[in-house]
């Protein structure tokens, strides 16, 4: 399913998180009485806290009572996400959630909750491309130029990442499955970017949020939109998928809630709900 | 662009299996 995504690239869907939780309609239309908990699972400052506090404070006015972001961090958003799990389903304790919940149910095998079970969906919030960025030491101008430089250079080409199993590593195995090169893959644990900068890694799939200064300073060169469809933040750079067909990845978020979370509660206030733009600064 | 809580649902179950056959075809494995 392809995920819409909008010019500045966040949407909100601010009756999303009002949502939930309680066995009578009564009580939902009165929802929320009290401050209400959004945990984020990653640290503040990167996309999914930035998305988070934009849609707190989007439902601080509309519904007259604070969401307070909480970041829990470790273990590649699970501990945050096991916070939640364990949480009263009284509608007070949300979780943003995102592509890495879905990675994660793969990736770790020894976890203590079961992602797709226990965190009952409550909406979507927004869709949003990476972009694929190699230093400009890198002698490639389009995808063509760049996976024949690969394949002429095969094992030689470091790909940065947010670290084993995130969302940019996976969207680079993705590529490399799907072009046949080879690229080494270099974790980082304290992001990626300085390294691309100084080209101890050559290439990396990153968010657009976290590029897009680079892009425009001439400091790291675009090759691509990671989704179907061009960005219209970065117009002029192509989608990967206009090369590499099928070839598909987007960063999406939403909002989940504990499972017990009545599913009628969640639904009428889907329908009552109105989508709200957010442009960021 | 909002999607129902169902849809949602569905949504994520997809994009956990399309993501799952990438890690186990590139052998990845948490740290």
């Amino acid at each position: 399913m392809k995920l819409p995504h909008r010019r500045q690239f966040l949407y909100l869907a601010a009756g999303a998180a009002v949502l939930p939780a309680m066995p009578r309609f009564a009580w939902a239309q009165s929802y929320p009485t009290r401050p209400a908990r959004i945990i984020v699972p990653f640290p503040a400052g990167q996309a999914t806290d930035t998305i988070a506090r934009l849609m707190g404070q989007s439902l601080l006015e509309r519904l007259g009572q604070p969401f307070v972001i909480e970041n829990r961090t470790g273990a590649g958003g699970n501990i945050g996400t096991e916070s939640v799990v364990r949480a009263a389903p009284d509608g007070y304790t949300l979780l943003l959630v995102g592509l890495a919940n879905a990675i994660n149910v793969t990736l770790y095998k020894k976890l203590h909750f079961n992602f797709i079970r226990d965190i009952a969906p409550v909406a979507s919030i927004c869709g949003t491309p990476y972009v694929m960025v190699v230093n400009p030491s890198i002698p490639a101008y389009t995808i063509p130029e760049f996976i024949a430089y690969a394949k002429a250079n095969s094992g030689k080409i470091n790909m940065g990442s947010s670290g084993i199993g995130s969302v940019s590593h996976v969207f680079g195995e993705q590529f490399k499955m799907m072009t046949g090169i080879n690229l080494v893959h270099v974790p980082s644990r304290g992001g990626y970017v300085p390294d691309l900068l100084s080209g101890q890694v050559q290439v990396a799939f990153g968010t657009i949020l976290t590029c897009f200064q680079y892009i425009r300073g001439d400091m790291l060169r675009a090759l691509a939109v990671t989704t179907t469809t061009r960005s219209e933040v970065l117009p002029d750079i192509p989608s990967l998928a206009e090369f590499v067909p099928d070839y598909e990845g987007s960063q999406w978020f939403g909002v989940g809630a504990p499972k017990d979370t009545p599913t009628e509660v969640m639904t009428s206030s889907t329908r009552r709900s109105t989508p709200l733009r957010l442009i960021p600064s | 662009m909002s999607m129902t809580s169902a849809a949602f649902g569905k949504f994520i179950v997809n994009e956990a299996e399309k993501w799952g056959e990438v890690i186990r075809a590139a052998h990845i494995t948490a740290e």
